[in-house]
């Protein structure tokens, strides 16, 4: 203990912490608890035992007497208020701190330096004027993004922070608007923020960031009926306060011109409004006159609620499975590897693991573009010396920071994880105490392994057996390794085989169901965990489970009160190619930009087209809508209620922030009249009360409840009500009894047999400043950021083919053509290209091919050979 | 064989073979005895007639202290650092603090130039000592026929079997790096210098941890300064009573280079015993250049507060002894000013020096020392304002004790509180046209304690 102002309190962290806890205010302007305390401000002066420290950098001892206010105290905070005042016009919150001294001018009549301005950035405006020099934003760009943008200039009175020549916008900066967030002084300020200033912030409200799987909490703050800005919620687990360029900024198409704001129904080829009522009517009478020759797909980017809606509609409305989800694009391999493998197909850790890791295996997975913040976490580690594996085609931001990056050839990663599971085998690293109590199959594994030393690979996967052997033995040796891997594993051939290799080498090593290990998919859209385990699969009811067991069946049609169909139902390829038979008749697409995003787009237009009846539910009048029969207006994450779940299995509230523009209504609303109107009304009055249906149906979810959900979420399995969540799956045992290991041959693509001498390998993928189809992230300053696709090309295959940077090419598969710019970059191999899909005139996924994973029907959109020309 | 005068009865140590021809060479030193204590140590080392224990017993029964400014007893410090088990398998490093920029001071360079091998058989001892695997000297980047020197010093080392791995077949292995700095001042602060050493920008650390137990890359790290490692050569040569012979009492021990700068007929380096009357010393000079009267004294560079001629007339020039007279010895840069100097500006000058130096990271001494600057400035322009001089005193109050990281604040304002209190009729005079303040603060605050006792408590103190 000691004592705060007389105050007892327990000596825990620093006096600073000490003193919040007894309640004494202490102005502080270089604090923040996100970075290490730096003590440079002084303003936290107090006096312990009558020595004056600085209190934010001061360890709380036992015993000590502390003192916040005294004359000499009061005094000192005037005159160090004084001294800024003298450099710095200050505005925001370290003026209201200096104001609060009485300090409002100054005695030595200084006029304050000119310094640097910037108004480049579409997000962040820079005035150094303003400056006091906490370098907050330094600190934060250092120790939070690990971005390095900020730094200190010159010395003594003449410091500046600085960004280093030309504007800030052609800085490195990725606009994570940490530094923003943390500036006290107003040098570093936010563009949107600054515009709503006149305004009134009415509400602020807690959401969960829809870009996603990671799952960020978002502090809201909203003006009348529109986002003035979003700050990240420091108390959550998953983002601590972080935020990216999309969860922080990207929230402005919320309001824009181009929202649906009534339904559109197509009448002579036209698509014209109408109301409510008749839009419900043609919906419901169109599919059911076709029932039960419908399907849906239902949305990654909607909600638990929206999705569980969906997929009981469809099956006990329609009498169909054929019900599926755009996890089928990305990771259904994971869930089905994984489920084969360990018996869940979802995380086996959790995001605090990366801390706790000692060793970092990222497969596949460009996490600082795609998921920034676990990005950011995954590079803090690394900095902080947690060494790092990365296995990727491309060299990509952690590539450049990792230990050993394996830069294979793309479609070789069967065989490349095969030899590091050889390795394992070979050299005696396997943990065979683990492998002994809980897995299966390891004798004939080993056997197997055989053909796979990494010297027998290295023709195939382009890397060096002794970079190979270099990484297993890092695997092997480190305590508590842990795997994150991403589309680059699943989006291929052999993607859910690929994911079983990941488990391979997990198992061998025992490295799972322990804190800082396990495998880990980074899902790729905010809730696609949630429309999986909502049932947006054919062939698994809500909560993974079988229709074919005949106790679910019976739990489902009794709580349904609807027989459930007994044809197994289709994939989403599946579907497209039945309605291109005729087979499938209706199709009901929930917020998705199918045109956009879905491979060989041809091919899915022919399925489109075909169809009888197309209903879009959508918040714009996508290139998907603009071919449908009905187009539903929906709402965006900010205007409704709900939950999402993240890659970590975290089940987050979802809070309406602003209302949807117009006639535009919240999905679940829309889905619950839809099945009213189409003769399946049901008694829900609001997302909680279809959550409560969910938690009587699947076990997982059975504590789950909003209240229960308080303050940041809860990680399924919750078995019962109260339980805690489970950060941790497989501690003890596998829901299957033992894990399986998996002997997985190499089949090679059938895209190879598409190679020629001039064709190089072409990824597709996402970067930073833009989110899939691009609907919302180009409608914004993202797309000053970023404006185009652009195709990396190495420098070698570009001056071959004549290509100079900037250049517009064509990129030309055996299904159609690609229309982007040229990047000339050698973090791509020669050989390889890699291009984004996020504006439609690029027409990227035109050149995609139809080629999907053997087991989920997932596209391989990571391997087709294109030629690449000038256009 | 050195030509600058020392008193009485005193055998010059450090500067002995100052000026000899050849006395950086390796064949010179050792001709001259040099390297004898080492092989000594790395020859008893297997044994055990050596032992890290016994050469800090004699460190620390010899009462060196550190040259560097500070005066904090070395064999003291040393004991700081962890004992291995405890250390949790990291090594301990030694650093050299050759970053020699207090103004006024220029004895280390001295040592580096003229006879670099007595600093490297004091830092291998000293690495021997500590369990130090590899040591640094970080060189003050402007001083760079000092870093050549010590260059060929360290490979004609290496060469004979002094560095590298099993010393002499005593199974040390010890390597010596020279890393030059980039030219800042604050990077003589032994944090600052830490971060710099790192690669990065010279911000001095928040302490605790001190060095010795979390320094260069989180490791153990004692630095010292060039002038006490050599010295600990000269005490395994001759004996700690033999080094505990010279000075004025136990506390203030061993020859000190005293480097003496201002209105002296012969300014420069001179050797003498810890404790020598500041008179005797100006004798030493030559006396008072021109045979001008004394005014004042900076006893320890820049940052020591300015005494005047009463406070030096019967001074011994040591830690304790200038410290009793409220100031400090520092790094025993001595600046002699005569009558004709015109104190204020001497002080506005120094003014300029920290506002220029300060790293910038606290608020106190970023703005402060601007500040003060500054308004020195506008004082001697003669466009000062009535209570500039109060105001001077009390910005300085609150730059020092204590509020910021380092003790560079503390440095910047001694010269300015000292000058102010001893000289006022001096800065009043300033002041004769003065005008009225143009500002005052909303809520005056009072100033406590008062600048004038915190003056006579000493600043250093």
């Amino acid at each position: 203990m000691l004592t705060v102002n007389g105050t007892p309190v327990a000596a825990q962290g620093t006096v600073l912490d000490a003193c919040r806890r007894a309640g004494a205010e202490v102005p502080t302007l270089c604090h923040d608890s996100r970075v290490l305390p730096a003590g440079h401000c002084r303003m936290c002066l107090v006096e312990v035992d009558g020595r004056s420290v600085a209190s934010c950098s001061t360890p709380a001892r036992e015993g000590t007497t502390v003192v916040t206010d005294s004359d000499a105290l009061r005094a000192y905070r005037q005159d160090l208020g004084e001294l800024i005042a003298t450099e710095a016009t200050v505005q925001g919150e370290a003026k209201e701190t200096l104001e609060a001294f009485g300090v409002t001018g100054t005695r030595y009549a200084s006029r304050p330096r000119a310094r640097r301005r910037d108004a480049t950035h579409p997000y962040l405006r820079v005035d150094l004027e303003s400056c006091i020099l906490c370098r907050l934003c330094v600190r934060t760009c250092a120790e939070v993004q690990g971005q390095y943008v900020w730094a200190f200039a010159n010395r003594g009175g003449a410091v500046t922070p600085h960004w280093g020549k030309g504007t800030f916008q052609n800085s490195p900066c990725v606009s994570c608007g940490a530094c923003v967030a943390a500036c006290p002084s107003g040098a570093i300020s936010d563009v949107q923020r600054d515009a709503s200033e006149d305004e009134v912030e009415t509400d602020s409200v807690r959401t969960t960031c829809s870009y996603c799987g990671v799952g960020c909490q978002l502090e809201v703050r909203t003006a009348g009926n529109r986002v003035s800005h979003i700050d990240g919620v420091a108390s959550s687990p998953v983002n601590r306060g972080h935020l990216c360029v999309k969860g922080r900024y990207a929230h402005t198409f919320a309001r824009h011109p181009d929202r649906l704001t009534a339904p559109l129904v197509r009448k002579g080829g036209v698509l014209v409004e109408v109301s409510w009522e008749e839009a419900l009517e043609v919906v419901s009478e169109g599919f059911r006159k076709l029932a039960p020759h419908v399907a849906a797909l239902s949305s990654s980017r909607c909600t638990n609620e929206e999705n569980y809606l969906v997929s009981k509609w469809f099956r006990g409305g329609f009498g169909t499975h054929d019900v599926d989800s755009c996890a089928r694009v990305c990771h259904a391999p994971s869930a089905m590897g994984m489920r084969l493998s360990l018996g869940t197909g979802a995380a086996t850790g959790s995001f605090a693991g990366i801390e706790k890791a000692d060793l970092l295996f990222v497969c596949g997975a460009n996490v600082t573009e795609a998921h920034p913040i676990v990005g950011a976490r995954i590079k803090q580690a690394a900095l902080h010396g947690t060494p790092l594996i990365v296995v990727d085609p491309r060299r990509t931001e952690l590539a450049s920071m990792a230990n050993e990056h394996l830069q294979l050839r793309p479609g070789s990663n069967v065989p490349l994880l095969n030899s590091l599971a050889a390795v394992l085998v070979e050299e005696r690293l396997v943990n065979r105490f683990f492998v002994d109590q809980r897995t299966e199959g390891y004798d004939q594994l080993a056997e197997f392994l055989k053909a796979f030393r990494p010297e027998d690979t290295e023709a195939l996967t382009g890397v060096p057996a002794a970079r190979v052997r270099r990484a297993a033995r890092m695997y092997a040796h480190a305590a508590r390794p842990m795997q994150v891997h991403g589309l680059g594993m699943t989006e291929h051939y052999q993607g859910a085989e690929g994911v079983r290799l990941l488990c391979n080498l997990a198992l061998l090593v025992g490295a799972i169901g322990r804190e800082g290990t396990g495998v880990n998919p980074l899902r790729g859209q905010n809730n696609v965990q949630g429309a999986a385990d909502m049932g947006c699969q054919p062939d698994l009811l809500p909560g993974y489970q079988s229709p074919k067991n005949p106790d679910v069946r019976a739990l489902f049609e009794r709580v349904w009160d609807r027989p459930l169909p007994t044809v197994d139902g289709r994939t989403l390829p599946r579907m497209y190619e039945a309605a291109r038979r005729g087979e499938l008749k209706g199709l009901y697409i929930l917020g998705e930009n199918v045109v956009q995003t879905d491979p060989d787009v041809k091919s899915v237009l022919e399925a489109l087209t075909a169809l009888d009846f197309l209903v879009v539910q959508e918040i714009f009048l996508s290139e998907t809508a603009q071919l449908a029969h009905v187009v539903l207006p929906g709402a965006s994450f900010l205007e409704k209620d709900g939950t999402f779940t993240n890659g970590e299995r975290r089940i987050q509230r979802v809070r309406k922030a602003i209302e949807p523009p117009g006639n535009a209504r919240p999905d679940w609303r829309i889905l619950l009249d839809l099945m009213s109107a189409s003769g399946f009304p049901q008694t829900f009055r609001s997302p909680e009360d279809v959550m409560a249906e969910v938690a009587e149906l699947v076990p997982a979810f059975r504590g789950v409840s909003y209240p229960a959900l308080e303050p940041d979420g809860l990680q399924w399995p919750v078995p019962s009500v109260g339980h805690p969540g489970t950060p941790i799956l497989h501690t003890e045992t596998f829901p299957i009894g033992r894990a399986e290991l998996a002997c997985v041959p190499y089949l090679p693509s059938p895209s190879f047999s598409e190679e020629r001498e001039d064709t190089l390998l072409l990824v597709t993928g996402r970067i930073l400043a833009h989110y899939n189809s691009g609907s919302m992230t180009r409608r914004g300053g993202n797309d000053t950021i970023h404006p185009r696709d652009v195709l990396s090309i190495h420098p070698d295959d570009a001056a071959v083919r004549g290509i100079l940077e900037g250049a517009p090419v064509s990129v030309t598969s055996v299904h159609g053509e690609a229309r982007p710019v040229a990047h000339l970059t050698p973090d791509v191999t020669p050989g390889t290209l890699f291009l984004t899909f996020h504006h439609p005139e690029t027409h990227t996924n035109f050149a995609t091919s139809d080629v999907v994973d053997r087991l989920t029907d997932c596209p391989e959109y990571k391997l087709i050979p294109v030629r690449v020309t000038r256009r | 064989m050195s030509k600058t005068p020392v008193p009485k009865g005193f055998t010059p140590v450090h500067s002995a073979r100052f000026g000899k021809k050849g006395s950086q060479k390796l064949a010179g030193y050792e001709a001259d005895g040099g390297y004898a204590s080492w092989k000594k140590v790395a020859k008893g080392w297997k044994s055990g007639d050596f032992t890290p224990a016994k050469i800090i017993d004699m460190v620390k029964a010899s009462g060196l202290r550190g040259r560097g400014g500070a005066g904090f007893p070395t064999g003291l410090k040393w004991t700081f650092v962890p004992p291995k088990e405890k250390r949790g398998g990291k090594p301990v490093y030694l650093l050299c603090n050759a970053d020699e920029s207090e103004p006024g001071t220029f004895k280390d360079r001295l040592i580096m130039e003229e006879d670099p091998h007595q600093l490297l058989e004091g830092m291998l001892i000293a690495s021997a000592a500590l369990d130090v695997k590899h040591a640094y000297i970080y060189i003050r980047g402007e001083m760079v026929r000092c870093a050549e020197v010590l260059n060929e010093a360290v490979a004609e080392a290496y060469a004979a079997g002094y560095l590298g791995k099993d010393i002499l077949g005593s199974g040390l292995d010890i390597d010596l790096t020279v890393h030059r700095g980039a030219g800042a001042y604050i990077c003589g602060e032994e944090t600052a210098l830490i971060e710099s050493l790192e690669g990065k920008r010279g911000h001095p650390r928040i302490k605790p941890p001190f060095p010795a137990v979390s320094g260069v890359w989180d490791c153990p790290t004692v630095v010292n300064n060039v002038e006490t490692l050599a010295a600990v050569k000269f005490i395994l040569d001759n004996g700690p009573e033999w080094f505990k012979g010279m000075g004025r009492n136990e506390k203030n021990t061993g020859p000190k280079l005293y480097c003496v700068s201002g209105h002296v007929e012969k300014p420069g380096v001179y050797e003498a015993p810890m404790g020598i009357k500041f008179m005797d010393l100006l004798a030493l000079c030559g006396g008072m250049k021109g045979g001008k009267k004394l005014k004042a004294v900076i006893p320890g560079g820049a940052s020591a507060a300015i005494l005047t001629a009463a406070e030096v007339a019967d001074l011994p020039m040591d830690f304790d002894g200038v410290a009793a007279a409220k100031s400090m010895l520092g790094s025993a840069a001595i600046m002699v000013m005569d009558e004709t100097t015109d104190i204020p500006k001497a002080v506005t000058n120094i003014s300029k020096f920290f506002a220029h130096e300060s790293c910038g990271q606290c608020t106190p001494c970023r703005e402060g020392t601007p500040w003060l600057n500054k308004m020195l400035k506008r004082l001697i322009k003669g466009e000062g304002k009535r209570d500039d001089l109060d105001l001077l005193l009390q910005i300085s109050n609150q730059m020092g004790n204590g509020m910021t990281i380092c003790v560079f604040s503390d440095a910047a304002i001694a010269p300015v509180i000292s000058g102010i209190t001893k000289f006022r009729d001096e800065f009043e005079a300033y002041l004769s046209k003065a005008k009225a303040p143009d500002f005052a603060l909303a809520a005056p605050a009072e100033v406590t304690p008062k600048v004038a006792d915190r003056v006579a408590e000493g600043i250093h103190g």
